[in-house]
């Protein structure tokens, strides 16, 4: 796990052909707009189906490549969510405020397909800080540095979007989505 | 200290004797400062003066209109926040305040603001201040959009675009 900078998780994205804008949301290339299929779902209804959701939706991503999680737009009052994320951080080794370091990279998990949960030590805060996003109502990005089928989970106000180019990744979105009883909003 | 608060100490004021006469010449009674508390006091006889003042937002910054509720909004900046602070509605008797936030459009949302309850309760309003709901963000095809066409065409074409393509009012 490795905290970056705005300007160190631009460098990260260039081989995605992904840039950050100036309202820290991600911008894809061309290439990405015309390829993916995407699908939106509003959030489960229940704080424990949340718990069980993000773990899922990490696991979504593509075996064998870096993660990174984007945080695009965070609250700072009421003060509490803001001081326990960057408590959590610090319990990392990061001692940055999100502002200067609201990136973050995780290890790739390499278990198999059909594992039951993930060996890899660096998905556990992973699930962890997406699930404390989006019971913050704070923005973020979840994507996998795979470009051949540039995979990325978004999170905003109460709705998960997932986006790929891989046909069988969506149905496996979708699929989830269907399994905790989230209400597709659309889809392509 | 609180955000936005400069405090002249009564040593700073001697040392600086522009700035204490400039208070005292806005007395309309001989004395110091404007304030009437003031009136028949000297310089040595206050401790400090404390100006607050609310820093404006950032350039660019819109501000909330007037018909979102829970308002008068007043801007806190916060250097730790993405958009360098929140708008805040007034003091609750208990608990937090509700604040207001703005997103710009995006190729996928038009701009709106969105205020926060106390109670954890979200409302969205758009540009103009008018209720709407959550999925009013989402850019809907104007009226006068043409209607989905029965084959289909290379939208790389830009002969496509210069024939098909909405009037740009």
């Amino acid at each position: 796990m490795k905290f970056l900078t705005t300007s160190e998780a631009q460098q990260w994205l260039t081989p995605l052909v992904a840039t950050i804008g100036k309202d820290r949301a991600i911008y894809f290339g061309r290439d990405h707009i015309d390829r993916p299929l995407g699908l939106k779902a509003e959030f489960p209804k229940s704080l424990r189906q949340i718990t069980y959701f993000v773990e899922r939706a990490v696991d979504w991503l593509p075996r064998g490549y870096e993660r990174l999680l984007w945080i695009s737009d965070w609250e700072t009052y009421p003060p509490h969510p803001i001081n326990f994320f960057e408590l959590v951080r610090l319990g990392c080794g990061e001692r940055r405020h999100i502002i200067d370091a609201p990136g973050c990279v995780f290890n790739p998990d390499r278990g198999p397909k059909e594992q039951e949960f993930s060996a890899e030590s660096d998905t556990f805060p992973l699930i962890g800080f997406v699930m404390l996003l989006m019971d913050f109502d704070w923005a973020g990005y979840l994507i996998s540095q795979d470009a051949a089928s540039t995979s990325v989970v978004y999170f905003n106000d109460e709705v998960i979007s997932f986006s790929t180019s891989d046909p069988a990744a969506l149905e496996e979105a979708r699929g989830l989505c269907g399994q905790f009883h989230m209400n597709i909003k659309s889809q392509k | 200290m609180a955000s936005g608060e400069i405090r002249l100490s009564a040593m700073t004021m001697r040392r600086m004797p522009v700035l204490a006469q400039s208070q005292t010449s806005q007395a309309g009674t001989p004395g110091f400062g404007s304030n009437p508390d003031f009136a028949g006091s000297s310089i040595d006889q206050v401790s400090e003066i404390i100006v607050t003042a609310n820093a404006p937002p950032p350039p660019g910054t819109p501000t909330p209109p007037d018909n979102i509720p829970n308002g008068p909004w007043e801007w806190n900046p916060n250097p730790q926040n993405p958009r360098g602070g929140n708008w805040m509605g007034p003091k609750q008797p208990r608990g937090g305040r509700w604040t207001a936030t703005y997103s710009p459009p995006t190729p996928d949302q038009r701009g709106y603001w969105k205020s926060n309850g106390p109670d954890g309760s979200k409302q969205w309003f758009d540009e103009d201040g008018n209720p709407m709901t959550p999925d009013q963000k989402q850019w809907q095809p104007p009226d006068n959009w043409l209607p989905a066409l029965p084959f289909s065409v290379p939208s790389t074409n830009p002969w496509w675009w210069f024939l098909f393509s909405a009037p740009a009012y």
